[in-house]
């Protein structure tokens, strides 16, 4: 029991986790300005295929009521990404999206473009995520302790077991669904060429070989990812493997799952480190400048 | 003999409070169970994404639009957002009411009167091709278009043609 509560609530430095926090809202704020929310309220109620809490609507809301959702989204983001109210604003945000989310999810297939970014800040909607680097840490003058505290190891320990479940569980689904001649068969290559005309999916469609070696190379991705939890340096490895997967994706399948290659990246890289690094570099130059 | 640890260390080492502990367990349970079990209750998912396997033979549907002696392929991907949902409405459209079917192949007809205003109806064919086309093998017969509705603005559905 003891290693499981060691392994669930870890500790982290107020810093990380506020990072995760800015990193998680700029993302949100950037696809939920960008999403195609309003164009969808004009629905008519005939096409809508609504899923989950969506049910409760009997169409697409409209579009005034949109439009005023995706403003308030986006303004709630941007004040939780800078830490301000961050326990109001950051639940605001969340609960906009996942209603606007909910719209594009409810026009007939599930879609899961931006769900591992939801679903990675389920634990900052209840964790101090403004401690640092936040305007509320300014404002009322708090301090985070400067030692790493259980407090703020957990919510990044859940949101890194979600991007590295969401990989395991895509893998496990094509298992149980397809068996191995997900990757033995032509499977991949008739999704390629299913596609579209991107020159990419051709080139592999083309040739069986090369198909086959992605499809299984996709599975090692999915099913292995989990391993970064246990062994924190593999990230190294599957994060930047992930998002050259999604870049794959993109140009071989115009799939666009960016904002799940972005959370990934927010959630495992040290940004404290790479902040600090940063300013180092900076500061050198001047310190072994002339005088 | 008392503790080594500061106040401050020993404050950090704390696991947080029930509440929190409670919210991560049913959080993570609920998310192990939807992927485990490929349950999908939105937001939560079973991540089933391209799991199906994928054969040479595929279906899918076009839906024309009529005009005088004219009948040209509806462009989903130009309409408004709104209405490009035309593929994955048809994956269940079979299992629709006839009243329902008819109401959404209106809807249809609707959005093809703004880039076409002298358009009479909407005809909704089942296509079944092989993708072996695509790469110049040939293997499977050629693709065959099977009407499954036609509808126009005030009369009723005629599927028999």
């Amino acid at each position: 029991m003891r290693r499981v509560e060691r392994f669930l609530f870890p500790a982290a430095s107020a810093e990380r986790l506020a990072a995760v926090r800015i990193g998680l809202c700029a993302v949100l704020a950037g696809r939920l300005a960008t999403g195609p929310y309003a164009e969808l309220a004009d629905q008519p109620r005939e096409l809508y295929r609504p899923i989950s809490f969506m049910e409760l609507l009997p169409s697409m809301p409209p579009r005034p009521a949109v439009v005023a959702l995706q403003t308030t989204a986006v303004l709630a983001a941007v004040l939780a990404a800078v830490g301000l109210r961050t326990r109001l604003t950051l639940p605001a945000a969340w609960a906009c999206a996942i209603v606007l989310n909910g719209m594009v999810t409810s026009t007939g297939k599930v879609v899961h473009n931006d769900l591992v970014l939801l679903l990675c800040l389920v634990p900052l909607l209840v964790a101090p995520a403004a401690d640092a680097w936040s305007l509320d840490a300014r404002r009322t003058s708090r301090r985070a302790p400067g030692v790493p505290s259980r407090l703020y190891g957990w919510p990044l320990r859940t949101a890194a077991i979600v991007v590295a479940g969401a990989y395991f569980f895509a893998g496990l689904a094509k298992l149980v669904h397809s068996g191995p001649a997900w990757v033995t068969s032509d499977n991949l290559r008739w999704a390629l060429y299913a596609s579209g005309d991107s020159e990419l999916a051709i080139f592999i469609a083309d040739r069986p070989w090369l198909a086959h070696a992605l499809a299984a190379g996709t599975l090692l991705l999915e099913l292995g990812f989990p391993l970064v939890l246990f062994v924190p340096r593999a990230a190294w490895l599957f994060v930047p493997g992930a998002v050259l997967f999604h870049a794959g994706i993109w140009i071989a399948m115009g799939l666009d799952y960016s904002a799940q290659a972005a959370t990934a990246v927010v959630v495992f890289a040290n940004w404290p480190v790479v902040v600090g690094a940063l300013l180092a570099r900076r500061s050198a130059p001047a310190a072994a400048g002339p005088g | 003999m008392p503790s080594a640890m500061t106040e401050i260390e020993r404050r950090s080492d704390e696991l947080p409070p029930r509440g929190v502990r409670a919210f991560v367990a049913v959080f993570l349970s609920a998310f192990v169970a939807c992927g485990l079990l490929g349950l999908e209750l939105w937001p939560l998912t079973g991540w089933r994404l391209f799991s199906e396997l994928r054969t040479d033979h595929q279906v899918t549907w076009r839906a024309t639009v009529v005009a005088g002696e004219e009948e040209a392929q509806i462009a989903f991907a130009e309409l408004p957002r709104a209405y490009r949902n035309f593929p994955l409405v048809m994956r269940t459209f079979a299992g629709l009411p006839p009243a329902e079917q008819t109401a959404a192949c209106r809807a249809w007809l609707d959005a093809a009167l703004r880039e076409r205003p002298q358009a009479t109806e909407v005809r909704i064919y089942r296509v079944d091709w092989y993708l072996s086309h695509r790469n110049g093998a040939r293997d499977g017969p050629p693709p065959t278009s099977t009407l499954l509705l036609a509808c126009d603005r005030e009369e009723a559905p005629d599927a028999t043609r």
